[in-house]
């Protein structure tokens, strides 16, 4: 729309998300036949083609002034009926671009790895074409040009999701997890698509485009219309992306294959919520409200989610547990207006989230499938690069500088208390110190404490893990630790900051001027020192406490440990308020159904039937006698009406 | 833009059909096979000929097209006119597309008396294409009556093991609406006597002017032809005859109630129900809006707590059939489009799980889910095949069945007046919609999988000649709508600008030149286009006889 027309981005940003899905077209169609080797080089090649587009449309962006980088490409009429017009659209802009190498970029190390880890699995094909469609899908949401169209990503990467996740479906555990993500995450959807329909009643489109230019002008700041549209959409984000109340599907998610829960459930889709709100940053930034609760929300799951961590037993549910709370840091930094640093730390989190992933599968892989961090123990020696692609990983998410997610984190608390919210930041502190120590504790009982008593007795040889997986975490692992480049400065915007400015501050009049990097200067230290602080002390508690298993046992026996361990029992009343109530709601209607509808029916039926003592004696008579009473009936009514008609004429 | 004509053609699509039903008639009945090929000509014939005058089709007029008209009883006004618009003519397609499939499926689950069974279902084809061709109401309740006896039989003979009082449930259900419907029938055509035409029984003709009828009788009327569509559909209360048809009738013949022969009643509320009533359209929009609603929530909650597979999709068919409902008594332009493309894709969907169902029973003689268990990794393709159909029923976009319920949603949602609510609660029908339907999947495809399933058949070359066709519709409506919404868009605009200038103007016309009327529930902030629909003319208006 505003850039000059580039004919070649449209067609690179057409093939980003279409030739994942050709890779899930001939997968799906021929795949079962294929070599594994054929399998593995589609599905991997058709991402990293992604990849590469998506960078070489980044470099036909750069070759424009920041201004113009923002390109609307509307493919074809998709939809249209009386007023409502929705094309095939996509937009790409310095928001989607980032995004879109994110993706792609942990995407393709992803799909690389999963050919190491899947490689003796029956389902090889399967598992590469449910991969590729996910690709495809996470690409459209992401390069979308309308709340529609994100929906056809929205909705397929939920699908995608809800297919890997059950991927080993003869597992009852696997298959329950699928459903309940589905049914929760569309819980979610409700919202979003609720959205939609008031996107299309306040502007009469749902375009990206045009939504950030005139919502200024439409949306009154503080109204009622921006403060709903924004909740609403938000619900579709905290069902995606697993914050309060709709997290309870994505431990259960980790029954997936763990190179699913590294792609699907830590660097990409969970992210789309914090995706979607800096996509619409322009209707947020109108509903102050709104942002609060965002903001609040993130916060609440950060540290909910860092506490319910912090007695898990299970490696995978660590991570899972960590990534919605990370998530929730990044729904704090976009809830104060910090799109900047939300997107910095999607970026960051996809990172270093991603290669404890890989890293806790490559474990897995090692030990024949086993989760449970108390059989585990002393693996240092026996893996020796995975405990450093661990470690690094754990350093980062601990906060540890100068590794990525030190700056990420960090640029969010600073500027949450920059923007006035300090309890706020101190809840976010507080999860920070959580953070550090869970995740110390799980690679204390991981790789550094001895073996426990429950552990079964195995062989000591090495077991690395193939090539195939080393090389995509050394890639993860080489990006967690210089990644931290691409926001490097606190007093002035990073590098990734300054590339988002164009598109995620469109459309925002007046922004409330954050408070000036400079003149912060001194704070500034002291804040950064404060975080670092207490992250050190998670960690050295979390390691005096668990490397050596000072703590023995699994289950904590006090008040506090029995309610983290539990989660603080929300499932248990989720279950109570809402499931069960459900099954005995549809119960109900279906007792209704049969006994007092259909009852009714019958009983009205056997009465005429009882009372002219017809259709118990003759069935077949009865239909016939049936079709000549209502024939003639109508035709004296008709002779009636004629002869009446006749007369008055 | 001119009307697409070719004389004698819709007679010939009645033709094809009761000629095949004929020809097979006085074929030998042991040469199973050549009746079985002579049936599957003849409707695939018919359904060359759909698919031409579907391609032939002129987008942008509401007028008929391809129309005949012959006198039949000039003195009581009754004629032989047919024709399509763009309401009928993707249902004219629809039913001769299902045909071939559900016939090539009965070669498998139809084991005796075949020839009869070839002959009942090329015969209920000819009434259901009649029923959707035809302009007189007489024709119209002549073949609504004509495709009602071969479905009794088809599911009396070839049912189940209580077919006979499920055969007995349907007849009386439907008969019941019928009888309603033929008096009112009778009573527009008394009404009509103040017309210039004359009395008449002729659609065009009747609203070619407004008939006058007075409130409370334009209730009754509106009332006694909502009833006998509601049965068809069937709308909740009057739905209970359908689990046991739909899980009594063999699985093919399911599909022919649920893909067709349901789209026969939501047909018969537009083409009837609003034009010849607009005012009581309007009055009891709401009413039957609210049913929808019901219907949506209550048949979805009760798919989910059956255990019969068949009946577990029987409620499901209802619950997505009340989308088209609610989408049709929103009375605006996106809402009744989605609901119109709706009634495809409710074909096709719907259409493709009993199919599904009916090849797993084929195999395992089961109707229970939980007496299967982890099928999919026995039969890969087959349960591929359930998923992409699942997928498109519950309107997962990139899929047909999204485009219609987020029309008829986004539709419900802006019209008048307490619609967001109805939108809202019916949005809530999407979550009822995955629990389930994730449950059918869940139960008869993963889990462990069963040991005496072991063995199973996967996909055999018919029965991907079945899916296959399914398939692609689904995926082509769901990226590429517009030959589908955009053959329907004119004819949609002038019924509703019917519905909505009657308010305004009781009786005449809106002078020309006079600024248009406000369009009733089409107050869309944002665009300036809510006055286009009056732009199309009146429907009717360019067929005068």
């Amino acid at each position: 729309m505003t850039g000059a027309p580039i004919p070649v981005v449209p067609l690179l940003a057409v093939l980003i998300p279409l030739l994942p899905l050709l890779g899930w077209a001939v997968l799906g169609l021929w795949g079962r036949r294929w070599g594994r080797r054929t399998v593995a080089l589609v599905a991997c090649g058709t991402v990293t083609a992604s990849f590469v587009a998506a960078c070489l449309v980044l470099r036909a962006l750069l070759a424009l002034s920041s201004g113009d980088r923002h390109v609307a490409i509307d493919l074809y009429r998709w939809i249209a009926a009386g007023p409502i017009t929705i094309p095939m659209g996509l937009l790409v802009d310095t928001l989607s671009v980032a995004m879109a190498l994110v993706v792609s970029g942990v995407g393709a190390l992803i799909h690389v790895y999963s050919v190491g880890y899947m490689a003796d699995d029956e389902g090889f094909a399967r598992y590469f074409a449910y991969m590729n469609l996910f690709m495809a899908a996470m690409l459209t949401l992401t390069l979308a040009g309308n709340l529609v169209v994100m929906f056809i990503g929205w909705e397929g990467v939920g699908l995608c999701s809800y297919l890997l996740i059950a991927f080993w479906f003869t597992r009852p555990a696997a298959a329950r997890a699928g459903v309940k993500a589905f049914i929760v995450t569309r819980l979610g959807d409700v919202g979003f698509l609720l959205g939609i329909f008031l996107a299309f009643a306040l502007f009469g489109t749902a375009d990206f485009t045009v939504m950030t230019r005139t919502a200024a002008a439409r949306l009154p700041e503080g109204g009622a219309a921006a403060t709903v549209l924004a909740l609403l959409l938000f619900l579709g984000a905290t069902g995606k992306s697993a914050q309060l109340p709709l997290y309870v599907w994505l431990p259960d998610a980790m029954e997936g294959p763990t190179p699913v829960s590294a792609l699907i459930h830590a660097a990409t889709m969970v992210t789309a919520g914090v995706y979607m709100i800096a996509r619409m940053h322009a209707v947020y930034a109108r509903a102050p409200l709104a942002m609060d609760v965002v903001a609040a929300v993130g916060a609440v799951t950060a540290i909910f989610a860092a506490a319910s961590a912090l007695v898990e037993p299970d490696i995978k549910r660590v991570l899972a547990y960590s990534t919605i709370s990370q998530i929730g840091y990044m729904f704090l930094g976009v809830g104060v207006g910090a799109w900047g640093a939300g997107m910095f730390h999607l970026t960051s989190h996809a990172f270093f989230k991603a290669l404890l992933f890989l890293a806790a599968g490559s474990v897995m892989h090692a030990l024949g499938g086993t989760t449970d961090m108390w059989q585990m123990g002393g693996l240092l020696r026996r893996l020796p690069p995975t405990a450093a692609a661990f470690a690094i990983g754990a350093l980062s998410l601990a906060g540890i500088p100068p590794l990525v997610g030190f700056f990420s984190k960090d640029q969010i608390l600073s500027d949450v208390f920059h923007r006035g919210h300090v309890w706020l930041w101190a809840l976010g502190i507080a999860a920070a110190g959580l953070t550090a120590f869970y995740i110390v504790r799980a690679f204390a009982l991981t790789f550094v404490a001895a073996p426990g008593a429950d552990t079964p007795p195995r062989d000591h040889h090495r077991h690395d893990p193939p090539r195939a997986m080393a090389w995509p975490m050394g890639g993860l692992a080489l990006l967690s630790i210089a990644g931290g480049a691409l926001g490097w400065s606190f007093t002035h915007p990073g590098v990734l900051e300054q590339w988002l400015r164009p598109a995620v501050e469109a459309g925002i009049v007046q922004n409330a001027p954050a408070a000036a990097g400079g003149a912060q200067g001194g704070g500034e230290a002291a804040l950064v020192a404060t975080s670092v602080a207490v992250a050190a002390a998670g960690m050295i508690l979390a390691w005096r406490v668990y490397a050596r298993r000072t703590l023995h046992g699994r289950s904590p026996s006090s008040v506090v440990g029995d309610i983290l361990a539990h989660q603080f029992y929300i499932e248990a009343m989720y279950d109570a308020a809402i499931v069960a109530p459900s099954r005995a709601l549809a119960r109900m209607a279906e007792a209704l159904d049969r006994d007092v509808i259909d009852g009714a029916v019958t009983g009205i039926g056997s009465a005429l039937a009882a009372g002219g003592q017809v259709l118990r004696k003759a069935q077949s008579g009865f239909l016939r006698r049936y079709a000549a009473f209502m024939l003639i009936g109508a035709l004296l009514i008709l002779a009636y009406w004629m002869l009446a008609g006749g007369i008055s004429r | 833009m001119g009307v697409s004509m070719a004389p004698g053609v819709l007679t010939l699509l009645i033709a094809i059909p009761l000629a095949g039903a004929a020809a097979v008639a006085v074929m030998d009945a042991r040469g199973e096979r050549a009746v079985r090929v002579a049936a599957l000509v003849s409707a695939v014939l018919t359904f060359c000929v759909a698919g031409w005058i579907w391609i032939r089709f002129s987008p942008g007029t509401a007028a008929l097209q391809f129309e005949e008209k012959r006198d039949w009883v000039p003195g009581l006004g009754m004629g032989y006119h047919l024709g399509v618009d763009g309401l009928t003519v993707s249902l004219v397609a629809l039913t001769a597309f299902l045909f071939p499939l559900a016939l090539g499926a009965a070669a498998a689950q139809i084991r005796g008396r075949v020839k009869a069974f070839q002959v009942t279902a090329l015969l209920l084809e000819a009434g259901l294409l009649g029923t959707f061709l035809a302009q007189d109401l007489v024709l119209f309740y002549v073949f609504w009556e004509a495709m009602l006896i071969p479905m009794y039989f088809l599911i009396a003979l070839w049912g189940g093991p209580a077919r006979g009082a499920a055969a007995i449930k349907f007849i009386l259900y439907t008969m019941a609406g019928s009888v309603l419907m033929l008096l009112a029938i009778v009573a527009v055509y008394l009404q009509s006597g103040g017309l210039p035409e004359g009395p008449t029984f002729d659609l065009p003709s009747l609203l070619a002017r407004p008939l006058g009828l007075e409130p409370p009788r334009e209730a009754l009327l509106f009332g006694a032809f909502a009833v006998a569509f509601a049965i068809k559909m069937p709308v909740w209360p009057l739905h209970t005859w359908l689990p046991d048809a739909y899980a009594e009738a063999p699985p093919v013949v399911t599909v022919l109630l649920a893909s067709v022969m349901a789209k026969a009643g939501a047909y018969g509320f537009v083409r009837f129900c609003l034009p010849l009533f607009p005012d009581a359209s309007r009055s009891f929009g709401p009413v039957l809006s609210g049913l929808a609603v019901i219907g949506i929530l209550y048949g979805g909650a009760v798919a989910w707590t059956q255990g019969d597979m068949r009946r577990l999709l029987a409620y499901g068919s209802m619950s997505h059939m009340g989308f088209i409902l609610l989408g049709i008594f929103a009375l605006n332009i996106p809402a009744v489009q989605g609901s119109l493309i709706q009634m495809i894709n409710h074909g096709v969907s719907t259409g493709a799980l009993f199919f599904l169902a009916g090849f797993l029973l084929d195999r395992t003689g089961r109707t229970r889910t939980d007496e299967y268990g982890g099928i999919a990794a026995a039969v890969p393709a087959l349960a591929a095949a359930t998923l992409i159909v699942t997928v498109s029923s519950l309107a997962l976009p990139g899929t047909n069945g999204f485009i219609g319920e987020f029309l008829i949603l986004v539709g419900t949602y802006q019209a008048d007046p307490a619609s967001p609510v109805a939108a809202v609660l019916a949005t809530g029908g999407i979550v009822v919609a995955a629990a389930y339907l994730l449950a059918f999947v869940g139960r008869v495809f993963h889990g462990p999988l069963r040991e005496d399933l072991r063995g199973m058949v996967d996909l055999r070359a018919a029965e991907y000649a079945v899916l296959v066709p399914l398939v692609l519709v689904i995926f082509w409506v769901g990226f590429a709508p517009q030959p589908l919404l955009s053959r329907s868009e004119a004819t949609v605009s002038a019924i509703l600008s019917r519905v909505a200038t009657r308010s305004a103007a009781p009786a005449a016309r809106p002078a020309a030149g006079a600024p248009p009327a406000p369009v009733h529930g089409l107050q869309y902030r944002g665009t300036s286009s809510a006055t286009h629909i009056l732009r199309d003319p009146p429907l009717g208006a360019g067929v005068s006889p």
